[in-house]
C-alpha cells in the first residue's frame, strides 16, 4: 500500500469515527462502537478512540471494555493519572479470572508508572505514591495469572531495581535476584512457537536486570529481527530502557544498547524518539562500542548510527522560542547565504510567522518580547533577538527570519536542500523539533512523505508557495522545527501545521497530515522581496 | 531536477517498476545514495520484455545478492544462439573464447549449430549448470541485440531486437527532464546498448554522463559490432558535460574480466578519458547489478556526476 493511499485509508476510518460519534444514541449502536473502537486501537488513533469511548459512556454504555479504551486512550495521550482514575474505577467490577481484569491491572501498572516518570524529582512524595501504587497493580497481574504474565513480572522486576537505585519505598519488598531467576525460568518455559511479539524484549529486560548485556544484546536483536516488532513497541522499550532501567547511565555497553535501539528505531518505518536536551548536549565522543552495533543491528550498524548521529548533531543547531509564558515554538539555525546571496556572511533563525510576528494584530509573539534557548549547547543562554529581517504572513509562507544577538554561542547553520525528494515508494522525511511537555527534549520522528507542490509534478494553487505533507503515527511536531531529508539530514521545508489538512496541489478533499513549506520557497521569497 | 536513465543487462528481470525499485534500493542501502531523498528523478530502460514472455516473478531472490546461485542471470530455457553465418559463428566463437575458455570456443567454432556445449569458467567457484546457463543467455542476449534478430516472446508480438530497444533507449533520453543534468548508469548487457545508442543514433540526445558496470565493452568482437561509429581512436560518445565516462569492473566478474579496461579502447582523439575503476565484490557471482550499484566508488563518482 502507497503511503497516499495508506493516509487515505486512515483518513476513512476517521471519518467513520466521527460520523459515529456525532451519531450515537445509545444501546442500540453497542456492537458498532466496539467494533470501531477496536479498529482505532489498532491503528493508533487514540483521539478520537477518547472521544468514542467517552461520548458512549455518557450515554449510558457501561461495558468494561469500552473503559478500558478510554484509559488506554488517556494514557497513549500522555494523560497517565486520569487513566489510572477510570481504571479504580473499573477494578472493583471485574473477577478475577476475567482477561479483562489482567489487561486492567497492567493498565494502571503502566499509568501509575507514567505518572512517575512525568513527576520532577522534588515531588517525592507524590513519586512514591505512583511507584508504590504501580509495583501494586503489576504485582496483582502476576499473582493473579500464577506468576505466568511475564510482562507484569518484569515491569515489577524493574520498578523494583528502580526503588533500590533511587532509593525509593516500593511498598511490598521483591526479591530482584529470586524475582529474575524466576521470569527467566517463566520465559524459557514458552515454546518458541507460543511466544508473543514481547517475548524477547522482556528477555532482554531480564537480562539487564541480571547484569548480563550481552544476552541483553541478543535478546534485542531478535526482538528487531521480528516483524510484530512496530516502530511505535519500539519506542516503548526505548522509554523503558531509558527512563526506568537507566541504562544510558550503564557505562559504554548499555548506552550503546540504548543507542542502537534508537538508531533501529528510528530507521523504522514511522519511528520516533524523544531524547533529552542534556543527552544530546552530553553525548559522550566516545563513539557507541562496535561489537554492540554489530549484535544488535547487523552488519551495517555502524552506518545506521553514524547516520542517527548526523541526526542528532543537527539538532544542537534547532532552539526553543521562549516567551515568559513558556516555550511558545521552535526555530533553526540557518547560513543566510543559504538564503540570499545578500545575506551572505551571517547566521539567522526561521521559525514561523505564527510564533513571532511584530504585527500586534496577529497571535503570535512580538520578537521583543521572546528570546531563544539552544537546550542541546547552552540550556541555561538567552539568546536575544535583534528584530526581524523578512516575515511572510501565515496564509502564504508562515516563515519569519530572525537576526539574533549571536556573542560566542556555537550553534551551526543547517545544511539545505537544494530539491524536495522524489514522491515515491517509501521516501521519508524526518522531524526534529522540541515536543509538547514539560520536558525539555528533542523529538526525533521518521514521517512518511506523502505529497510536495514541487517540481517536476507538482501544481501549486499559488506558485510562489510550495508546500509538502508527511505523516507520523503520532503527533508530536511542533511550529517552527526543521524538516529533513533521508539521506545527509538537509532541510527540506520549514514545519508549521498538522491536523486535518486540505490536499495538496489542487486536490479536492483534506486528510490527517504535517505540513511544512519548502524551504527554497521560502528562500525564492527572499530573494524577492 | 536532475535525472538518472537506468538500463539492465543480460537475462530475464523482474518487471521494470520493481526492478527500478531494487536498483534505487540498492544505491542506498547501508546509508548509500539515496537518489529520491535527493530530489533526483530515475527511469529504467526495461528490454527483458523483448526476449522473455514474462517477467521473472522471484523478485526477493534477485534483490538477494548474497545468495550467489539466484545472483546469476540466466534464464534456464535459454539455449545457445544458433550461427547463421560464418559472421555470427565466429562472433559467438570468440566471445565463447574469452567468456568460456578455450574448450567451449573449439567446440562452438567446429560446428556453429551446436547447443548447449560445456562451458567452463574456472576461477569462478559456481557449480557448472549456473556457469553453462549464464553463458547461454550471455551469447543469446548479446547475439540477438548485435545482430538484430527476430524476437516473438508472446503470441502476436514480433521485434526486431536491436531495432526495439534502441528505440526504447531513445524514448527514454528524449523522456528525460531536459534542463538538469542527465546520467546514464549501464550494466552488462545494458552497457552495449547505451553505448550503441549515444554514439550510432542520430536522433538520440546527448547525456551528461555515462556509468557503464561489469561492461563487456572490452570484447573486440563487441566492439566490431558497433560501427559505424565505433573507433579506437574516437570511441568515445559526446557528452554535455565534462564529466568523465566512469567504468566500474570486478575482475573475476565473468563479462569484463577478459578486457576490463575501457580507456585504451574507446578514447577522446587519440587520448584516454574513460575513468576505469576497478572493485571487488563480494561472494562468488560477481556479475550482479546490485553488488556494483553498493560500491561506495560508484555511489560517489555518480553523486559527483549529478552535482549532489
Amino acid at each position: 500500500m502507497s503511503p497516499a493511499e495508506a493516509a487515505a485509508e486512515r483518513l476513512g476510518l476517521r471519518r467513520r469515527a466521527a460520523g459515529l460519534i456525532a451519531t450515537l444514541a445509545g444501546a442500540r449502536d453497542g456492537q458498532a462502537v466496539a467494533d470501531l473502537a477496536a479498529e482505532l486501537r489498532q491503528e493508533r488513533q487514540f483521539d478520537l478512540l477518547e472521544e468514542l469511548a467517552e461520548r458512549a459512556r455518557t450515554l449510558g454504555d457501561d461495558r468494561p471494555r469500552i473503559s478500558l479504551y478510554l484509559a488506554q486512550a488517556l494514557i497513549d495521550r500522555d494523560r497517565p493519572r486520569l487513566g489510572a482514575d477510570v481504571l479504580a474505577g473499573l477494578l472493583p467490577t471485574l473477577e478475577a479470572g476475567d482477561p479483562l481484569r489482567a489487561e486492567a491491572l497492567g493498565l494502571a501498572g503502566r499509568s501509575w508508572k507514567d505518572v512517575m516518570l512525568a513527576l520532577p524529582e522534588a515531588a517525592e512524595a507524590l513519586r512514591q505514591h505512583a511507584l508504590s501504587s504501580s509495583a501494586r497493580s503489576y504485582r496483582a497481574a502476576f499473582e493473579e495469572s500464577g506468576r505466568c504474565n511475564s510482562w507484569a513480572g518484569v515491569n515489577l522486576l524493574a520498578l523494583a531495581v528502580y526503588a533500590d537505585r533511587n532509593a525509593l519505598p516500593l511498598g511490598e519488598p521483591v526479591e530482584i535476584d529470586g524475582l529474575a531467576a524466576e521470569l527467566c525460568n517463566v520465559l524459557d518455559s514458552v515454546a518458541p512457537e507460543q511466544r508473543d511479539g514481547w517475548h524477547h524484549a522482556t528477555a532482554a529486560e531480564v537480562a539487564v536486570a541480571r547484569r548480563d548485556l550481552a544476552d541483553a544484546e541478543r535478546h534485542i536483536r531478535l526482538y528487531l529481527e521480528s516483524p510484530a516488532t512496530t516502530a511505535f513497541a519500539l519506542a516503548g522499550t526505548l522509554r523503558q530502557f531509558t527512563r526506568l532501567w537507566c541504562l544510558r547511565s550503564e557505562g559504554v555497553r548499555g548506552r550503546s544498547i540504548v543507542e542502537a535501539l534508537e538508531a533501529a528505531t528510528l530507521e523504522r518505518e514511522g519511528g520516533h524518539f524523544d531524547i533529552p536536551a542534556a543527552a544530546v548536549r552530553e553525548r559522550p565522543e566516545e563513539p557507541a562500542r562496535a561489537a554492540t552495533l554489530q549484535a544488535i543491528l547487523g552488519n551495517t550498524g555502524e552506518v545506521t548510527y553514524s547516520w542517527m548521529q548526523m541526526g542528532l548533531a543537527r539538532a544542537k543547531s534547532v532552539c526553543a522560542v521562549v516567551h515568559s509564558t513558556g516555550r511558545v515554538g521552535t526555530g533553526f539555525v540557518v547560513a543566510g547565504a543559504a538564503l540570499d546571496p545578500r545575506l551572505d556572511g551571517e547566521k539567522f533563525v526561521l521559525t514561523n510567522r505564527h510564533v513571532v510576528s511584530e504585527d500586534p494584530g496577529e497571535d503570535a509573539f512580538s520578537p521583543d518580547d521572546c528570546h531563544l534557548v539552544f537546550e542541546a549547547v547552552d540550556p541555561g543562554r538567552k539568546v536575544a533577538l535583534d528584530g526581524i529581517v523578512w516575515s511572510s504572513p501565515v496564509g502564504e509562507l508562515d516563515a519569519t527570519l530572525l537576526r539574533v544577538r549571536w556573542e560566542d554561542l556555537e550553534a551551526d547553520p543547517l545544511p539545505i536542500a537544494p530539491r524536495l525528494p522524489i514522491v515515491d515508494a517509501g521516501q521519508r522525511v524526518y522531524v526534529i523539533g522540541h515536543p509538547r511537555g514539560a520536558e525539555l527534549s528533542f523529538s526525533l520522528q521518521d514521517n512518511e512523505l506523502l505529497e510536495h507542490e514541487g517540481p517536476t509534478a507538482g501544481k501549486p494553487p499559488n506558485p510562489k508557495v510550495c508546500k509538502l505533507h508527511y505523516r507520523a503515527p503520532t503527533e508530536h511536531g511542533s511550529s517552527g522545527s526543521p524538516v529533513f531529508n533521508r539521506s545527509e539530514w538537509k532541510v527540506i521545508a520549514l514545519h508549521h501545521a498538522g491536523g486535518e489538512m486540505a490536499r495538496l496541489n489542487g486536490n479536492s478533499g483534506s486528510w490527517p497530515a504535517n505540513e511544512g513549506i519548502w524551504i527554497q520557497s521560502i528562500a525564492k521569497a527572499i530573494q524577492e522581496r | 531536477m536532475p535525472h538518472v536513465t537506468f538500463i539492465h543487462g543480460i537475462g530475464n528481470k523482474p518487471e521494470r517498476e520493481q526492478l527500478r525499485q531494487i536498483w534505487l534500493r540498492s544505491l542506498a542501502a547501508a546509508g548509500g545514495l539515496d537518489l529520491g531523498a535527493e530530489g533526483v528523478t530515475s527511469a529504467m530502460v526495461y528490454w527483458a520484455d523483448v526476449l522473455h514472455a514474462e517477467p521473472d516473478p522471484n523478485v526477493a531472490a534477485y534483490e538477494a545478492a548474497a545468495l550467489d546461485e539466484h545472483g546469476v542471470e540466466a534464464d534456464p530455457a535459454a539455449d545457445v544462439p544458433t550461427a547463421d553465418s560464418a559472421d555470427e559463428a565466429l562472433f559467438l566463437a570468440g566471445i565463447a573464447a574469452k567468456l568460456g575458455g578455450t574448450l567451449a570456443a573449439a567446440e562452438l567454432a567446429a560446428e556453429p549449430q551446436a547447443r548447449g556445449t560445456d562451458l567452463a569458467l574456472e576461477r569462478i567457484p559456481l557449480p557448472w549448470p549456473i556457469k553453462k546457463l549464464f553463458l547461454k543467455n550471455f551469447l543469446r542476449d548479446v547475439h540477438d541485440y548485435l545482430f538484430n534478430a527476430d524476437s516473438s516472446p508472446r503470441p502476436g508480438e514480433h521485434y526486431k531486437v536491436r531495432d526495439e530497444i534502441r528505440s526504447r533507449f531513445v524514448r527514454a533520453v528524449k523522456d528525460a527532464p531536459q534542463d538538469d543534468v542527465h546520467v546514464v548508469v549501464s550494466h552488462s548487457m545494458g552497457t552495449v546498448i547505451a553505448y550503441d545508442c549515444l554514439k550510432n543514433v542520430a536522433d538520440c540526445p546527448r547525456v551528461d554522463a555515462l556509468v557503464t558496470i561489469g561492461s563487456p565493452l572490452g570484447l573486440d568482437e563487441v566492439q566490431d559490432k558497433l560501427d559505424p561509429g565505433y573507433s579506437r581512436r574516437d570511441g568515445y560518445p559526446d557528452f554535455r558535460s565534462s564529466t568523465p565516462w566512469v567504468n566500474l569492473f570486478d575482475r573475476l566478474d565473468p563479462v569484463c574480466g577478459f578486457d576490463p579496461i575501457l580507456a585504451n579502447d574507446f578514447e577522446r582523439g587519440g587520448v584516454k578519458a574513460i575513468d576505469d575503476v576497478q572493485v571487488v565484490n563480494p561472494g562468488s557471482w560477481r556479475h550482479s547489478a546490485v553488488k556494483y550499484l553498493a560500491q561506495a566508488e560508484l555511489r560517489t563518482r555518480l553523486a559527483a556526476a549529478l552535482g549532489l
